[in-house]
C-alpha cells in the first residue's frame, strides 16, 4: 500500500515537472518562430497549411509550391500575361515556410532581373528579411535589386561578383552577370567569364546558356585571343 | 532487467517474424529514393528537397511500424489469447508492459535506421552533407518523439478494449500532439475560460509532439538546435516516457482477464 502511494506520489511529481519543461520549451520554441507559425482564426481557408501543421511538416508544402512555381514560371502559355501569379506562388511558398530563404533570393532575381518588376522583388526581399532578420545575404540582394532599377550597372556588377563567391547563389545570378559583362566588357572577357561558368556551375540550364553564350561569342569572331579561349575549353 | 530485455527481444523478433513489417521497410525505403526522383523537379534546392522529403517519411513511417507492430501485439495478446500464457510464467505484469515498449522501439528504431542509411546515401549523391548536424539532430528527435507515442500507446493498450479504438486513439493523440501549441496559441486571446481550461488540459496531458518535430524548422536561423533547448525537450521526453509507462504498469497491475 505505502508503496503504491509512493508510486503515485512520484508520477505526480514526475508530471509537474513534464507540464513545466513543456510550457518552458513552448516558450523557447515560440518566441523564435515568426506569426505564419501558428494556426489563426483565418486558417480555416488553407487547407493545405492544416493538413501541413497537423501531421507536423510544412516544409514539404512549401516544397510542393515551390515545383509548381518552377513549372509555372517554365510554361511559356504563362509568358502572355508576363508570369502575373509568380508573387502570388513566392507568398504561398514562404508563408509555409518563412525559412525557406533560397525562395527569396531566387524569387526575387527572377522578378527583377528577368521579369523587370522591381517593387514585387523588393517586397518579396523585405518579408525575407523580416522573417530571416540574421540572413544578411538578402540585404545584399536587395542592394542588387535597387541598382538594377536605378540602371547603376556598375554597382550592380560588383554586387552580383560578390554575390557569386557564396556557393548558395541562385544560378540566375551567374547568367545575369554574363549578360552584363556582353555588354560592359570585352569579348575575350566575357567568353572567359562564360567558359569558368560552364566548367564551375551547379545548374544544368545554366551550363546549357554558358555554352550557348560561348559559341556566339566565337562564331561572331571578336576575339582578339581566340586561341587561349580554345585551349581551355 | 534479464526478463525485461527477454520479452523485448521475443517482441522485437516477432514483429520482424510477421512479413508484413518487411514490406513496410521496403515500401519505406523507396519512398526515401522516391525523393531523388521529386529532387529533380526542384531547380537548385534538390538538396533541401531530399532532406524535407525524407525526413518527413522518417518520421511517417516510423509512426505507421509503431502502429503497425503494436496492432500485431495487441491482437494477438486479445484475440489469440497469447497474454494467458505469458501471465503464468515468472514475471511481473510491469517487466512484461516494460519489455513489449523496449521490443518495440527496438523494432522501429531499424526501420527508422534503415531508412537513415537511404536518406543519408541520396543526400550525399545529390551533392549534400549526410552527415549535416541539424538533419542527424532532427532524426534523432524524431524518434524521441516516436518514443514518447510508443509510451501512450503502451498506456492507451492496457485501457482499450479493441484493437480498431486503439488505433483511433492513438492517431488522434498523434494529430492532437502536433496542434496543442497552435491551440494553446489560438485560444490565448479567448475570452472563453472554459475553453481555455479545456485547451490547457489538452496542452499539459498530451503529449507535445511539435517539440519534437525538428525537421520543421530544418532551415530556421533562430535558437531551435542550441544546447538549452534540445536539453529541455530531451528531458521532457525522458519524463513522459516514464509518466506514461508508470501510469501503465499501475493499470495493467489491476486489470483482470
Amino acid at each position: 500500500m505505502l508503496k503504491r502511494t509512493a508510486l503515485y506520489f512520484a508520477i505526480n511529481a514526475a508530471f509537474a515537472i513534464m507540464c513545466v519543461m513543456n510550457f518552458v520549451a513552448t516558450n523557447d520554441l515560440t518566441k523564435t518562430q515568426p506569426a505564419w507559425y501558428f494556426l489563426s482564426r483565418h486558417s480555416y481557408g488553407n487547407f493545405g497549411q492544416i493538413a501541413a501543421v497537423s501531421f507536423g511538416y510544412r516544409p514539404l508544402l512549401a516544397d510542393v509550391d515551390y515545383i509548381s512555381m518552377l513549372q509555372y514560371y517554365g510554361d511559356p502559355s504563362g509568358s502572355a500575361d508576363g508570369h502575373k501569379a509568380m508573387l502570388g506562388y513566392l507568398k504561398a511558398i514562404t508563408d509555409a515556410e518563412p525559412d525557406f530563404t533560397f525562395a527569396y533570393t531566387y524569387g526575387a532575381a527572377i522578378l527583377a532581373f528577368n521579369l523587370k518588376r522591381y517593387d514585387e522583388a523588393i517586397s518579396v526581399i523585405q518579408k525575407g528579411i523580416s522573417f530571416n532578420p540574421s540572413f544578411w545575404k538578402l540585404r545584399f540582394y536587395m542592394g542588387a535589386i535597387i541598382y538594377s532599377k536605378k540602371g547603376d550597372t556598375l554597382k550592380l556588377t560588383g554586387v552580383l561578383e560578390e554575390a557569386l563567391k557564396f556557393s548558395d547563389h541562385p544560378a540566375i545570378i551567374e547568367r545575369m552577370l554574363g549578360n552584363i559583362y556582353e555588354i560592359s566588357r570585352t569579348p575575350d572577357e566575357a567568353a572567359l567569364y562564360w567558359l569558368n561558368t560552364l566548367k564551375t556551375t551547379k545548374d544544368a540550364e545554366t551550363r546549357k546558356y554558358s555554352e550557348e553564350r560561348l559559341k556566339n561569342i566565337i562564331a561572331a569572331g571578336r576575339l582578339k585571343y581566340p586561341e587561349a579561349i580554345l585551349k581551355r575549353l | 532487467m534479464n526478463r525485461i530485455l527477454a520479452v523485448a527481444e521475443y517482441i522485437f523478433k516477432q514483429s520482424f517474424r510477421n512479413r508484413i513489417l518487411n514490406v513496410l521497410i521496403i515500401f519505406a525505403v523507396f519512398a526515401a529514393m522516391f525523393s531523388l526522383a521529386i529532387s529533380e523537379l526542384a531547380q537548385e534546392a534538390e538538396v533541401k528537397m531530399v532532406m524535407d522529403f525524407g525526413l518527413f517519411a522518417i518520421g511517417l513511417f516510423a509512426f505507421l511500424t509503431l502502429v503497425l507492430s503494436m496492432t500485431i501485439q495487441i491482437f494477438e495478446e486479445t484475440e489469440l489469447k497469447t497474454l494467458m500464457v505469458v501471465m503464468v510464467k515468472p514475471i511481473r505484469r510491469s517487466e512484461y508492459l516494460i519489455g513489449k515498449y523496449f521490443g518495440v522501439i527496438a523494432t522501429v528504431l531499424m526501420n527508422l535506421l534503415v531508412m537513415t542509411a537511404v536518406v543519408m546515401l541520396v543526400v550525399g549523391l545529390k551533392g549534400g552533407d549526410p552527415w549535416d548536424i541539424k538533419m542527424v539532430t532532427s532524426i534523432l528527435y524524431s524518434y524521441m518523439g516516436i518514443c514518447v507515442l510508443a509510451a501512450v500507446a503502451i498506456l492507451l493498450s492496457t485501457v482499450s478494449t479493441t484493437v480498431p479504438s486503439w488505433v483511433i486513439y492513438l492517431l488522434f493523440i498523434y494529430v492532437l500532439g502536433h496542434l496543442t501549441v497552435h491551440l494553446k496559441n489560438l485560444v490565448k486571446d479567448s475570452a472563453g475560460a472554459a475553453v481555455k481550461a479545456v485547451v490547457d488540459f489538452i496542452y499539459y496531458v498530451v503529449p507535445n509532439l511539435e517539440l519534437f518535430n525538428l525537421g520543421d524548422k530544418l532551415n530556421s536561423l533562430s535558437g531551435i538546435f542550441e544546447a538549452k533547448y534540445l536539453g529541455l525537450v530531451f528531458g521532457y521526453g525522458v519524463l513522459y516516457i516514464v509518466v506514461s509507462l508508470a501510469a501503465a504498469c499501475l493499470i495493467f497491475d489491476e486489470k483482470e482477464f
